[in-house]
Parts: C-alpha cells; structure tokens; sequence
C-alpha cells in the first residue's frame, strides 16, 4: 500500500511595498563599487544613462510598476534560471553544486520522534578558496584550476538536541536509535567528470562562436530595433545641456561622497534626469514603453543559446560519507547522469549506486525530471518528478531524508512529486511536495507529518544583477 | 600613434575626442568570448567587422554611441577597448555583464581643433 510519509507546506513570504532602495536595487552593486573598485569607473557608469539603460528606464517608470514588472520577467540570471543545481535534500543527487555555498535547513521528519533540523552546507572547493583569498566568485575556475573547479564538498550536521527512540526491528528486539546529535552527520565529496554545461570550456565557447555567427543577423536586426527606440527614448536628455552639466557636478559629488549617503546622491541624480526627461519629452513613459517591447524581443533571441546549454550533458561522480550516532559510518558511491534528450528545458537525471559498510548493504537507482514551470528564463518554479529504487541486500538501521530508521532486507521503492518556489530577486527557493513509499515498515502507518523547507543559493546573491 | 579616446575630465562626457578623429573600438572577454551584435552612432547604424569591432568618425559636438554586447558566458568581465593605428589598444570601460541588459552606449563630444 502506498501512503503519503512526508507532506512539506508552503512558507509564503510578506508582500513589501514598492521604495527608493527598490528603485535603485540596479544600482546597489555599483554604489557599492565606489568603495571598494575603480572608483572613476564606477562613477562614469553611475551617471551614464546609456550604461546599461535598463536600469535608468526602470527607475524612471518603476513607482508605475510597468517596467519594473517586464524587466524582471526577462533573463534573470542565468543562475537563477538553471534546474540541475543540488541545493539541499532530494531523492536524486543533480549534477551541479552551487559555486560557494547552498545551505539548506530543513525541519520535520516521518515520525513523531523524528522532527530535528538538519543543516547541510555545500562548497565548490575552487570557489571557497577564492572566495577566502578575497577573488571574485565569478571567475573563478576559468583558469589555473581546472581540477578544483570541478569539485564540490558538502557536509551536514544536524541541529537538534541529542536523543534516542526505541525501534522495534522484529518481534522481539529494539534497537535504540538516535534523534539527532548535534554533530556533523556527513559529508560528500562530487567531482564533475564531464560538464557540458560549463560555460568556461573550450567545447561550449566554439559551440557559443557558432550559435553568435548564424544567429547574427536575427540579432542586429532586433538590436537596431532596440538601439533605436532606446535613442528615441534617451537622446533628448543626453543632447541636453543640463544633462552633461548634471552629470559633472554629481561626479564631483560621488567621488566625494560616504557609504552612508550615496545611494541618496545617486538618487538625487537620477531623479532629476526623469524630471528632466518628463519635461522635455511629454510622451516619455510611451517611449519607455516601446523601449520595454524592444528588450523582450531582442532577449528572446538567446531562449535558444541557453536551450542549447541545456542539452549537454553532466556526469558526475559522488562519493557520501554518513556518521550517524552510535551508528558505523556508511560509504556510499554514486554515479550521476544528467541530461535532457529533447534540448527543451527541463532536466532528466538518473543516479546509480551503493552503499558498503564492511560488505556491500545495498543497491540503488534513481530517476528525476526536472522541469522549469513557465518560461525558460522567467520561470518562478520548477515541477519534479523523482523515482527512487533501493534493493536491501542487508536488513539495517539507515538514514533517510526522514530520519533514521530501521529497514529490513529486500525492495524500496519511492516516489515525489515536488514544486520548488523561487523567490525573484533572491536566492530563497521553498519546496512544497508530497512523498509516498511502498515500505510501510519504514513507517507508522497513520503517520503523515509536514515540513518546511527553505533553501538558499548564495551564487544568486553573488551573481552580477 | 596614440588613441583619440580621452576621458572627459569634467565628467560631463564619458570620451572627447578631436571632431574628425577615426575610432576603432572592439569588445573582449576577459575570459570567454564577446561580440557586437548591433551598434548606432547617433541613431544611425554602424557596420560590425569581425563580430566585435566598430569603425566611426567623431563629428563636432555630442556623438552617441549605442552598442548590444553578446558574450559567451553570461558572468564574464566585458572589456571595451580603442585600437590605435599602429596596433596598440587601450581600455576605455570594463563591466560585469548583465543578461538583463546586453546595451552599453557612451557620450563622446567631439572638439573642433
């Protein structure tokens, strides 16, 4: 009989309104700029409303809502918009880890015994060291370490404070099996044999030199169009007097200007440039409109260039180290294969392995489809399906996603259905699915229990906005 | 033989440059690859040679240069850079590039000598 074991539910997060600090969010990375990198720089991009005009045309209709509302609906982030990322618990093991760090903390379990938190932290070891030596995160491993960048560590450790339950593992023996123990209860090393995906590699940069040449002229016919109504919109502020004379003086202002206060002085600039704008050019919010049409046409045009990254494959060796309490460690080997045979946008991932102690306890399979809900690029979810087998060659106490738990010899099979929610704008992503096995031993039978899940890729805050 | 580019001290402009001056300006990875897809001068277009390079002339007054970038990997450095005459080349601008919004343009003002 198949029963539900685990139910997560939904955390929403609170609406906030619409601000100044929202408006400039685009301007954050650069604002902080002034501080730390090519000052002079960064100032010329801060009052160049040609640099990157996206963010001035969003801040000039933003407390409108319109573009802000567009602009985020267009490529967000590569990082964001990728499935094959592993953050956090799942049946199947994906092939990518993030760059730096995906911490994942999860409450609830399958039984009432069994609800403690785990914490699981995860590293790209070229991006941690990197990461330490003050280098950004983003270029690393594109060039002295091609082995490190391949390589990803991960380690758990659970939360909760020390306990024990008594299982019944037959008719009349117990064994006392620990809740949780606050210590690190493993830990796993995965190596990317082959990433077809990486985008640093000589393979996909040929691939990308092809895709530029035939996809060219597609291009700069969409990019006249859009440089275009950008000039139609942009030109009369940039051939105005004031402009130039604004921009002088807040570049005087910005080179001189504190943490505290400049993002009120950038602020102040670009307020008075879409004064500027509304004063000169009466249609301005029209022409921004045609400007937002000319984006979402001219980024279609790379949905294919990321829909063919999408259809490489990834091969992927792990090896997972568990420590359960009073328990002896476990070693378990898995192969990750992971690859979308159509070249849409969803990803099929499939995991075979074992796990030994002493002798060899079990054999496993995996099978999960990922698939984006929504655009390719702006999906705000992403549905999974996951099968996971399990033969028992021996009867033992092990973990599992739930908790630990006694199993008996012979087959386990597992299935999960499972949407994850990303918040735009971050890197939160809350899974809300529904897991049922055909082992009711692993289980009470009436015992259905419910979780939170809330992840969060660090790579997306750190990704340039 | 120098570049004709210039920062504008002032910081009105982004480049001056001698009204008549012949630019070449290419894009660059700086470690993948970086093209131009499309650029205008003034709302007019300008022909791209070699998937990343642009020929123009500055004229007398405000020149506004618009370019779409496209790069290989979307966290790559874009660097922009003018190529001399007789070879050598000089970064004018490097930024992060951003998938949201491939345009970069500049103000040039052209001095009549």
């Amino acid at each position: 009989m198949i029963k539900p074991v685990c139910l997560v539910v939904l955390l929403l997060l609170p609406h906030t309104a619409y601000g100044q600090a929202d408006r400039l969010q685009a301007y954050q990375a650069d604002i902080q700029n002034l501080f730390s990198k090519q000052p002079a720089a960064t100032i010329e991009h801060l009052t160049n409303i040609n640099y990157q005009p996206s963010r001035f045309l969003n801040y000039a209709v933003s407390p409108q809502g319109s573009a802000a509302t567009l602009f985020d609906q267009t490529v967000a982030n590569w990082e964001r918009a990728r499935v094959d990322k592993q953050i956090g618990k799942s049946l199947v093991s994906r092939g990518s880890a993030p760059s730096l760090l995906g911490l994942a903390v999860e409450a609830g379990a399958v039984t009432e015994s069994v609800d403690g938190n785990a914490a699981t932290l995860r590293a790209n070891a070229d991006g941690l060291l990197r990461f330490f030596a003050g280098q950004p995160i983003f270029q690393l491993g594109r060039t002295a370490t091609p082995i490190l960048k391949n390589l990803n560590v991960s380690g758990s450790v659970d939360l909760t404070r020390p306990g024990t339950k008594q299982v019944q593992v037959s008719n009349n023996s117990t064994v006392a099996i620990p809740t949780s123990s606050r210590r690190l209860s493993g830990f796993s090393v995965r190596y990317d044999i082959h990433n077809g995906r990486d985008v640093r590699s000589k393979a996909y940069q040929q691939r990308w030199r092809d895709w530029f040449a035939v996809k060219r002229p597609a291009l700069e016919s969409a990019g006249l169009h859009l440089l275009g109504t950008i000039g139609t919109a942009l030109d009369l502020i940039v051939n105005d007097a004031r402009y130039g004379a604004w921009r002088a003086d807040f570049a005087a202002a910005l080179a001189n200007v504190t943490p505290v206060d400049a993002a009120d002085v950038v602020g102040r600039f670009l307020d008075r440039i879409v004064e500027l704008a509304r004063q000169i050019s009466p249609d301005f919010d029209a022409k921004v409109h045609a400007v937002e049409l000319a984006y979402s046409g001219y980024l279609a045009n790379y949905d294919d260039a990321i829909q063919e990254l999408n259809g490489k494959p990834l091969v992927t060796f792990e090896y997972t180290n568990s420590r359960p309490a009073n328990q002896p460690n476990l070693h378990n080997a898995r192969l990750i294969y992971g690859v979308n045979p159509f070249g849409g946008s969803g990803l099929a991932t499939l995991n075979m392995g074992s796990t030994l102690y002493r002798r060899l306890q079990d054999f496993e399979a995996g099978l999960e489809l990922d698939r984006p809900l929504g655009g390719l690029v702006t999906h705000s979810a992403v549905g999974t399906l996951s099968a996971y087998y399990q033969y028992q060659l021996q009867a033992a106490v092990v973990k599992t996603d739930c908790g630990m738990l006694p199993v008996a010899k012979g087959n386990m099979i597992v299935l999960e259905a499972k949407v994850t929610l990303t918040m735009k704008s971050s890197g939160v992503k809350i899974p809300v699915g529904v897991t049922w096995s055909n082992r009711t031993d692993l289980i009470k039978g009436k015992d259905v229990r419910g979780h939170i899940g809330v992840s969060y890729d660090f790579d997306s805050l750190l990704a340039p906005k | 033989m120098p570049c004709n580019l210039r920062p504008d001290p002032s910081g009105a402009y982004d480049f001056m440059a001698s009204a008549g001056a012949a630019v070449t300006l290419k894009v660059a990875g700086t470690t993948g690859l970086a093209g131009i897809a499309s650029a205008m001068l003034n709302q007019k277009p300008l022909s791209v040679s070699d998937s990343d390079t642009l020929h123009f002339i500055v004229r007398a007054g405000i020149n506004i240069l618009r370019f779409s970038a496209g790069v290989s990997d979307p966290e790559d450095t874009v660097k922009v850079l003018e190529e001399s005459a007789d070879g050598d080349s000089e970064t004018l601008d490097e930024f992060e590039s951003n998938p949201n919004d491939p345009v970069t343009g500049y103000t040039i003002f052209g001095v009549e000598d």
